[in-house]
């Protein structure tokens, strides 16, 4: 559950590139592997220091175990204590196909998704508020692991995925308040990419260093990414608005 | 009609709660849901699944125990807790609890959250997830986040503990009911007697006239 303490010290040099380690508090990222929460967890380290960040993932049920992997690629890489947590038996009641057990993966772009009505549902490819979890999960890790310390909880809701009603910046407020109210004051909700879209995201990405060849972004779980699902799709896209070509989809 | 999700413990509070949603909304269009954080007292899951089957509501039952095994040290409820000291605090335990209920809410299609916070919990400063301002912030949390599909309430959240019990009084509830819930924070058989929510409950009933029930 803990991993690469050891790689810490060679990493301490880098970070002076990113700059202070002299904010206050502390920061538990949520982080999936994907593009947006590791993003965010660049942009903790660079607010925080990479000493002063965890991260934790919450499994539902996904399909991709190659995002798993990334995330703990990208923590081994500094040295980032990970916790994992499997609340894949409390989320039985998603019939939304991102959870294993139902196969068909929709090879329709997100927007697309969204304007159908599909995500609303909770048919898609969505848990309904399951942000709302993810962030109270993340209050009571922090809450264990960083005794009476302010702790910024780092979601990495975005942009994009606006049509998902837990991941608006009306829902972070409200929610950040909720988890201050309930946590004497200590913890708040961060989400630092809520109103950027996605080739933003990787251009600040970009410049904190992550390594995007070492994250992942499918639905499906194979050794390369499909090219087809809406989460492929959405990410392909992103990179050629910037003018790049995505580094998963070099030979 | 509307469809409503009930919080449910298994203590006085929520057990009055489940009664007045089976009052209001019928029994087809309550569904109850117990979340076990891996407390000492089990016993409270037996008093729901009771009060549940005998109402002939359907329970929901959920283990979100994982989320609290970094908290071993800390909250004295825990069953895996090596602290002796007075700290019934489970870190956001009912932030997440709310947070999970809109979850399930709204994958089975109900229109409300019913949360049973009483006022003396409120106004306490011993577990800031139960303040007004707290239940205040997490129903627009649930409201924004659930697309307005959801709306939390916490109708008890004024009321003291006598007046809850006086409640389910008014709502039909007879002794025998009263007497399968269950508030006491140890582990026992039987309540203790002794610890602030046994003696709070014991007055709440004998201020209702209700006498013989720990």
């Amino acid at each position: 559950m803990r991993n690469g303490i050891n790689s810490r010290n060679i990493l301490k040099k880098k970070w002076s590139l990113y700059g202070k380690e002299d904010m206050m508090g502390k920061a538990l990222v949520l982080l999936s592997g994907g593009v947006d929460s590791t993003t965010c967890l660049h942009m903790a380290i660079k607010k925080y220091g990479a000493s002063n960040v965890s991260a934790f993932n919450v499994s539902y049920g996904q399909k991709a175990q190659k995002e798993i992997d990334c995330a703990k690629y990208t923590c081994n890489k500094f040295g980032i204590q990970f916790y994992e947590m499997d609340l894949s038996q409390v989320f039985q009641f998603s019939n939304c196909y991102i959870v294993s057990g139902k196969d068909e993966i929709i090879n329709k772009d997100n927007e697309e998704q969204s304007k159908s009505g599909e995500w609303s549902s909770g048919n898609g490819g969505y848990v309904p508020f399951r942000n709302g979890v993810f962030a109270s999960v993340g209050a009571a890790i922090a809450w264990s692991i960083y005794p009476n310390e302010e702790v910024e909880i780092v979601l990495g809701s975005q942009y994009n995925d606006i049509f998902n009603a837990d991941t608006t910046p009306e829902f972070c407020r409200k929610m950040s308040d909720a988890m201050q109210q309930g946590t004497f004051g200590k913890i708040t909700l961060w989400a630092p990419i809520s109103e950027m879209s996605k080739d933003e995201v990787i251009r600040t990405g970009l410049s904190l260093g992550v390594e995007y060849d070492h994250t992942w972004s499918c639905y499906r779980n194979s050794e390369k990414p499909c090219h087809k699902c809406g989460s492929c799709i959405d990410r392909e896209n992103s990179f050629r608005k910037l003018g790049l070509v995505d580094p998963l989809c070099k030979e | 009609m509307m469809k409503i999700l009930v919080l449910m413990s298994g203590g006085v509070d929520s057990t009055v709660l489940l009664y007045q949603a089976v009052d209001r909304v019928g029994v087809n269009n309550v569904i109850a849901l117990n979340l076990f954080y891996g407390q000492k007292h089990k016993v409270e899951i037996d008093s729901a699944r009771w009060q549940c089957e005998h109402l002939g509501v359907e329970l929901i039952e959920a283990d979100l125990s994982k989320v609290f095994v970094y908290n071993k040290n800390c909250s004295s409820l825990l069953a895996e807790s090596k602290n002796n000291e007075i700290s019934t605090y489970v870190p956001y335990r009912n932030g997440l609890f709310l947070s999970y209920a809109c979850v399930v809410a709204m994958q089975i299609g109900c229109d409300e959250l019913h949360y049973g916070a009483n006022s003396n919990d409120c106004a306490s400063n011993i577990y800031p997830d139960c303040t007004e301002e707290f239940v205040n912030a997490q129903s627009w949390a649930i409201y924004q986040g659930s697309g307005k599909k959801i709306k939390m309430r916490a109708p008890f959240n004024l009321l003291k503990k006598n007046e809850i019990v006086k409640k389910g009084i008014k709502l039909g509830m007879t002794k025998e009911e009263f007497s399968h819930t269950w508030s006491c924070y140890t582990g026992g058989e039987k309540p203790c007697g002794v610890c602030s929510t046994c003696i709070e409950r014991k007055n709440a009933f004998s201020e209702n006239g209700i006498i013989g029930i720990d």
